[in-house]
C-alpha cells in the first residue's frame, strides 16, 4: 500500500500545519487579509436589495454643515467592510454573507435623525445600526433601534451619560471610549512626568465639563502634588483664542489640557503658534495633521495626544495597517479624502474601523443575526484586534480597552514630513474605565 | 355660496383622508405626517404674526423651545405628572414668555423687530446650554419614559404608539389651526390686517395698536409653544439643537415664503413642499443644501408669492386662455 | 513693564485685531444695507469664499500679496453679478426683506456647497506668509506681527472708505443716493450703477477680510457661519446702515471678548447675545440707527 510517498506525506503535513496557523482563532476573516488595494471611499456601492447579506445602517450626517463628519465614518467603516467583503464575507447561518452599508442621513438634526433611523429599521430592514456623532443624536438612534429590536453600535459619541439608567437599553453597545476614559488616560500619563502645573481649557459644553472634571479627579489620585493653575470654559466655535492663550501665559502653566475638537482645536493650535507659545497642548484632538502643518516646523512637537487607538508601531499588525492605509490614501483623488487629514490612520480614524472588525467577529461567533443572540454573545466577549484586547463589559455594554497616550515627535523616521505619535504609552484598561453606572439592573 | 359648499366638501374629504390614513400608511409615513403637522402648526403660528401684523420674527424657536423644555422639565422633575398638564404648562410658559417680551417688542417694527427677536432667541440658546443642570446641556432631556396622555378614569393614550400619536397630533394641530383661523375672522383679527397696512390710521380709528399687537404676539407664541410640546413628545429627546437653534426659527419662514405670503394656509403648503423636497433631495444626492439653495433662489426669482401665488397666476392664465378660446370660437362662427 | 499691565495691553491688542477684522466684514454688510436696504445673508459666504480663493491663489502663485490682490477682486466681481442678476430683479418684486432674506440665504447655501465640492470639507492648510511671521517686541511686550498687520490693513481700508465717502464727489453721490435715490436719478445719475458699485465695494471688503483672516483663523466650510453671526450682531447693534456704528460696535465687541475672557470667563458665551439683547431693548434701531428702513 503505497498510497502516499514521503513527498506526498510531507505536503499533506504542511497543508495541515498551515491550516492550523491560519485557523488559530477559527474565524473566516482576518483584518487586512482582503483585497484592500481596490478600496476607494468615494466609490463604494452596495446592492441594497441583495439577498443573504448583512445590512448595516450608518446613522451619521452625510449632508448639511456637518457632512465632513459623516465622510470620516463612511471611510473608516467602509475600509473594514471592503476588507471583509473581499475575503468572502462573514460566516452567518452556515453561509458566507457579504456586508452592505446603507446611509441614514441625520443632517445633524434630531428630527431628521429620527426619520433616518426609522427608515433604516422599517424600510431598509437593516440588521445593525452604527452611529452616531452628537450625543443627542445617538440617544435618538439607540432609542429607535431598541424599539424595533435592532442592535445599535455607538462608535462615535463619548458622553458618559449615554449608557446611564435613563438611556441604557440592552440592544445598545458602545465600542468607542467615553469622555472619562480619555480624561483618565491623560491624567495617568502625567503620573510619572515632570510637569505638574496644568491649565484646563475646554469647551463650555457638557463634554468639555465632563472631561475637565474627570481629569482633575484622576490627577488628584495619581499625582497629589499636581496643581490646576487655571480653568476656562470657552463657548463653541471660538474665532480667536488669543485672549485665552495670553491669560494662560500669565498663569505660569506647564501644560494646557484641552478636550476641544475641530474646528476649535484647529483654531487653538494655529493661534497658539501665532502667539509664539511654548506651553504644550495636551488632549484627544490636538493631533490634527492639517492644523499641525499650517503652523509649520516643528509641527507641534511636544504636544500630547490621548486616543483609544494610537497605532503602536512595535506591535504586530499596526505598522502593516498604517502602511496599507497610507498607500491607499495616495490613490484617493476626491477632495473629500485627499487632504492630509486622512494620510495616516490611527487616532480617531481607526476607531470605527476596529469597532467594525470587532462587531463582525462577534457576529461570526454568534453564527446568526438574531439580535438577542448577538447581545448574548457580545456581553463579556474578548477579541484581540491589532494587538489590543477589546472586551465588552456585560452589564452596561461599554467597551473596555487600553487607552493610548503619546507625545508628538518631530522629526521622525516614520510619518512623512509630519509630526506623529512615536513612543506610545498604553494605560491599562482597569485604571481608566469608569465603574458601571449606578442604578443599572445588571450592574449590582 | 357654491364656492363655500365646494370648500366644505373638500374639507370633509381631507378630514376623512386624514382619519383613515393610518390604515394605509406604514410607520415611516405616519411619523412623517406627524412631523409635517407639527411643522405646519409652528409655521402657521409664525404666519399669524407675519401676515396679520407684518412682524417677522427671527427668533420664534424661542417659544417653540420654551414649550418643549418646560414640558420636558416638568415631566422629568415632577413625579407622576400626566401629559395633559405638562403640555398645558409648556404652552402657557411659551405664552407667558411672549407676554414678558411684549413691552419691548410692541414698540419696534420692521427689521428692528426681527433683530430683537433673533437676539432673544440666540440668548435663550446659549442660556439653555449653560444651564445644563436643568436642561441637560447639548445632550438634552430624554423622555424615553413618556407618561400617558390620560384623564384618570376617562381615557388613557400611549404616545409611543405611532397611530395613537398620529391621531392625537392631528387632532391638536387641526383644532389649533382652526382656533387661529377663527381668530383672524374676529374683529380683533381684522384690526391686525389694518395695523399691517397702516398702523396710524388704525390708531385714529380708536383701536389700540400696541395692545392688539401684543395680543396676537402672545397667541402666536402660545401656539408655537404647543407645537414645541408636540415635537418633544414625538422626538422624545429635547435638545438645544433640535429646538432652539437659529435654523429652527428659519424653517417656518421658508415654509411661509414658499407656500405663499399673505395666505392663511400658505405655510402648510410650504411645510409639505419643504419636507417633500428634503426627501427627494436626500434620495438622489448628498448635496441637499445645494438643492435647497437653488430652490429658494428660483422661488424668489420666479414665484415671489410662492406656491399659492403660482396657483392664482395659473388660474388667471387659465381664465384668459378660456376667454380667448371662447372669443376665437365666436369669431369662427361668424 | 509690570506683567499685569503688559497683559492688559496685549489683551487690548487682541480685541483690536479681532474687532477690526470684524469691522471689515461688517462694514460691507452695513454699507450695502444702508444703500440698497438689503440684509445680505450671503455676505459672510463671500468672506469665506475669499478665504478659499486665497488658498487657491497661494497654491498657484505662492504669493500672499498676490492673493490679497486677486481674491477680493474676484469676490467683488461675484458680488457685482449677484446684484445685477439676482438682487436687482428681486427688489423689483417689492416684497421687502423676507424675499431678499430667502434669496441671499439660498445664495449662501449654494456658495457653501460649491466650496465643499471644490475644496473638500476639511480645514485647509494656510500659513502666515514668512514676511509677516513672528513676534514684534516693544517695551517688553511681544506681539504677533501678523495681527498688527491686520490692524494696520483695516485702518488703511477704513481711511480709504471715509475719504471716498466724505471727501470725493463720488462719495457725495453715494450718500445722496442712499438717502433719496429718486431725487438723485432725476438729477441724471444712473442710480442702479451706484447701487451695483456699492454692492461690489461691500463684497470687496468682505474679500479683503477673508484673505486677512485665512492665515489667522481656520478655513473650513463653517467659517461663514462662525464670523457671519458676529458681523450680523455688529451691524444690528451698531444700527443698520451706520458705518460709524459698525466701527464702534466692532471694537466694543472685540474688547468685550478679550477682557470678558480675562475677567468674567463664565459669562463669555452669553456676552455677545446678551449685549445685543440689552442694546436693542434700550435702542431698538441700534446705537446709531436712523429709524426704520
Amino acid at each position: 500500500m503505497k498510497v502516499l510517498n514521503v513527498k506526498g506525506y510531507l505536503f499533506v503535513l504542511t497543508l495541515l500545519m498551515m491550516g492550523l496557523i491560519f485557523c488559530n482563532n477559527c474565524i473566516a476573516f482576518q483584518p487586512l487579509a482582503g483585497d484592500i488595494e481596490t478600496f476607494n471611499p468615494s466609490f463604494q456601492y452596495f446592492d441594497e436589495d441583495a439577498d443573504d447579506v448583512i445590512k448595516i445602517g450608518l446613522l451619521w450626517p452625510f449632508s448639511g454643515p456637518a457632512a465632513a463628519n459623516g465622510a470620516i465614518y463612511w471611510l473608516q467603516i467602509g475600509w473594514a467592510v471592503h476588507d471583509i467583503n473581499t475575503q468572502g464575507g462573514v460566516m452567518v447561518d452556515g453561509k458566507q454573507k457579504k456586508i452592505v452599508l446603507i446611509k441614514g442621513d441625520t443632517q445633524m438634526e434630531p428630527a431628521a435623525a429620527k426619520r433616518a433611523a426609522e427608515k433604516l429599521c422599517l424600510q431598509d430592514n437593516v440588521d445593525i445600526i452604527m452611529g452616531s456623532t452628537g450625543s443627542h443624536i445617538a440617544a435618538i438612534g439607540q432609542n429607535v433601534a431598541a424599539k424595533y429590536k435592532k442592535i445599535f453600535v455607538n462608535m462615535a459619541s463619548y458622553s458618559d451619560t449615554l449608557m446611564d439608567q435613563d438611556k441604557f437599553n440592552k440592544y445598545t453597545f458602545r465600542t468607542c471610549s467615553t469622555t472619562s476614559m480619555l480624561a483618565n488616560g491623560l491624567a495617568h500619563f502625567y503620573a510619572n512626568r515632570p510637569e505638574k502645573d496644568f491649565y484646563i481649557l475646554c469647551q463650555d459644553y457638557a463634554y468639555g465639563h465632563e472631561f475637565a472634571e474627570n481629569f482633575v479627579q484622576a490627577l488628584a489620585q495619581v499625582r497629589p502634588d499636581a496643581r490646576i493653575v487655571g480653568k476656562d470654559f470657552h463657548p463653541l466655535f471660538v474665532k480667536d483664542f488669543a485672549p485665552y492663550l495670553s491669560k494662560i501665559q500669565g498663569a505660569n502653566a506647564q501644560v494646557i489640557i484641552t478636550a476641544d475638537y475641530t474646528p476649535d482645536s484647529n483654531n487653538l493650535t494655529k493661534q497658539w503658534d501665532q502667539l509664539g507659545m511654548t506651553i504644550p497642548l495636551a488632549g484627544p484632538f490636538v493631533l490634527n495633521p492639517l492644523a499641525l502643518q499650517s503652523i509649520g516646523e516643528p509641527y507641534g512637537k511636544g504636544f500630547v495626544t490621548v486616543q483609544s487607538c494610537l497605532l503602536d508601531l512595535d506591535k504586530p499588525g499596526n505598522k502593516e495597517f498604517a502602511l496599507a492605509w497610507n498607500t491607499q490614501w495616495k490613490r484617493w483623488k476626491d477632495p473629500l479624502y485627499s487632504t492630509n487629514l486622512f494620510q495616516w490612520t490611527g487616532s480617531t480614524l481607526a476607531q470605527a474601523t476596529i469597532g467594525t472588525y470587532w462587531l463582525m467577529h462577534v457576529i461570526e461567533k454568534a453564527g446568526e443575526l438574531n439580535p438577542d443572540k448577538i447581545v448574548a454573545t457580545w456581553e463579556g466577549d474578548q477579541t484581540i484586534i491589532f494587538g489590543n484586547l477589546y472586551s465588552m463589559r456585560a452589564c452596561d455594554h461599554q467597551a473596555m480597552f487600553n487607552m493610548h497616550v503619546s507625545e508628538i515627535e518631530w522629526p521622525n523616521d516614520y510619518y512623512e514630513k509630519s509630526a506623529g505619535p512615536i513612543k506610545v504609552t498604553a494605560i491599562p484598561a482597569e485604571k481608566i474605565v469608569p465603574p458601571p453606572p449606578k442604578g443599572l439592573k445588571n450592574c449590582q | 355660496m357654491a364656492g363655500n359648499i365646494k370648500k366644505l366638501v373638500l374639507g370633509f374629504i381631507l378630514l376623512g383622508a386624514i382619519g383613515i390614513a393610518p390604515r394605509f400608511l406604514g410607520i415611516i409615513s405616519l411619523n412623517m405626517a406627524v412631523e409635517l403637522a407639527i411643522g405646519a402648526l409652528f409655521a402657521v403660528s409664525l404666519n399669524l404674526l407675519l401676515s396679520y401684523t407684518g412682524l417677522l420674527s427671527f427668533g420664534h424657536a424661542l417659544f417653540f423651545g420654551m414649550g418643549a423644555y418646560v414640558m420636558g422639565i416638568s415631566i422629568t422633575y415632577m413625579d407622576g405628572i400626566t401629559l395633559i398638564p405638562a403640555i398645558l404648562m409648556g404652552s402657557l410658559a411659551a405664552g407667558l414668555t411672549a407676554l414678558i417680551f411684549t413691552p419691548l417688542l410692541v414698540r419696534v417694527t420692521g427689521t428692528a423687530f426681527s433683530m430683537l427677536t433673533m437676539a432673544f432667541g440666540q440668548l435663550m440658546y446659549v442660556l439653555c446650554i449653560k444651564m445644563r443642570g436643568i436642561t441637560g446641556g447639548e445632550d438634552g432631556l430624554t423622555l424615553f419614559d413618556m407618561p400617558l396622555l390620560s384623564v384618570p378614569g376617562v381615557f388613557s393614550l400611549d404616545m409611543t404608539d405611532p397611530a395613537t400619536l398620529y391621531y392625537t397630533v392631528m387632532g391638536v394641530v387641526l383644532i389649533s389651526i382652526g382656533c387661529m383661523w377663527y381668530f383672524t375672522k374676529t374683529p380683533l383679527g381684522g384690526v391686525q390686517a389694518g395695523i399691517r397696512d397702516n398702523a396710524q390710521r388704525v390708531e385714529y380709528l380708536g383701536f389700540h395698536v400696541s395692545a392688539s399687537k401684543a395680543v396676537i404676539f402672545i397667541i402666536s407664541g402660545t401656539f408655537a409653544g404647543l407645537a414645541g410640546c408636540l415635537a418633544a413628545i414625538f422626538q422624545q429627546v429635547i435638545s438645544v439643537d433640535g429646538f432652539l437653534r437659529i435654523n429652527v426659527s428659519f424653517m417656518p419662514i421658508m415654509a411661509i415664503m414658499i407656500g405663499g405670503l399673505g395666505h392663511f394656509l400658505g405655510p402648510v403648503i410650504g411645510t409639505i413642499f419643504l419636507m417633500f423636497l428634503n426627501q427627494m433631495a436626500m434620495r438622489y444626492t448628498d448635496k441637499v443644501e445645494l438643492v435647497f439653495g437653488i430652490v429658494f433662489i428660483m422661488v424668489v426669482m420666479y414665484a415671489p408669492y410662492g406656491i399659492h401665488g403660482l396657483w392664482v397666476k395659473a388660474r388667471i392664465y387659465w381664465g384668459i386662455f378660456r376667454h380667448r378660446k371662447g372669443a376665437l370660437g365666436k369669431e369662427e362662427r361668424t | 513693564m509690570n506683567p499685569a499691565t503688559a497683559m492688559y495691553i496685549i489683551q487690548a491688542l487682541h480685541g483690536l485685531a479681532y474687532g477690526m477684522l470684524l469691522f471689515l466684514v461688517a462694514s460691507g454688510l452695513t454699507l450695502i444695507f444702508g444703500m440698497v436696504g438689503i440684509l445680505n445673508m450671503a455676505h459672510a459666504s463671500l468672506f469665506m469664499l475669499s478665504a478659499y480663493l486665497c488658498y487657491q491663489v497661494l497654491a498657484f502663485t505662492n504669493s500672499f500679496w498676490m492673493s490679497l490682490f486677486l481674491a477680493p477682486l474676484i469676490t467683488a466681481c461675484l458680488g457685482l453679478l449677484l446684484e445685477r442678476f439676482f438682487l436687482r430683479k428681486v427688489q423689483a418684486h417689492g416684497l421687502g426683506h423676507i424675499a431678499e432674506l430667502l434669496l441671499t440665504m439660498g445664495i449662501s447655501m449654494v456658495i457653501a456647497e460649491s466650496v465643499k465640492s471644490i475644496w473638500g470639507t476639511e480645514s485647509l492648510v494656510i500659513s502666515i506668509p514668512p514676511s509677516l511671521d513672528g513676534l514684534a517686541s516693544f517695551a517688553g511686550i511681544h506681539y504677533p506681527i501678523y495681527r498688527l498687520f491686520i490692524i494696520g490693513l483695516s485702518f488703511c481700508i477704513l481711511a480709504l472708505l471715509v475719504t471716498v465717502l466724505y471727501k470725493t464727489k463720488l462719495g457725495k453721490i453715494i450718500r445722496a443716493t442712499a438717502s433719496d435715490p429718486g431725487m438723485v436719478s432725476i438729477l441724471g445719475i444712473n442710480t442702479p450703477k451706484v447701487f451695483a458699485g456699492v454692492f461690489a465695494l461691500g463684497a470687496w471688503m468682505a474679500g479683503v477680510a477673508g484673505v486677512a483672516a485665512a492665515p489667522m483663523l481656520t478655513v473650513f466650510p463653517g467659517l461663514a457661519d462662525q464670523v457671519g453671526m458676529d458681523a450680523f450682531v455688529v451691524v444690528v447693534v451698531g444700527g443698520l446702515g451706520s458705518l460709524l456704528g459698525a466701527f464702534v460696535v466692532s471694537l466694543t465687541l472685540g474688547e468685550l471678548n478679550s477682557f470678558g475672557v480675562q475677567f468674567i470667563p463664565k459669562l463669555a458665551p452669553v456676552l455677545v447675545f446678551g449685549f445685543m439683547a440689552i442694546v436693542l431693548s434700550l435702542k431698538p434701531n441700534g446705537f446709531f440707527g436712523e429709524g426704520d428702513h
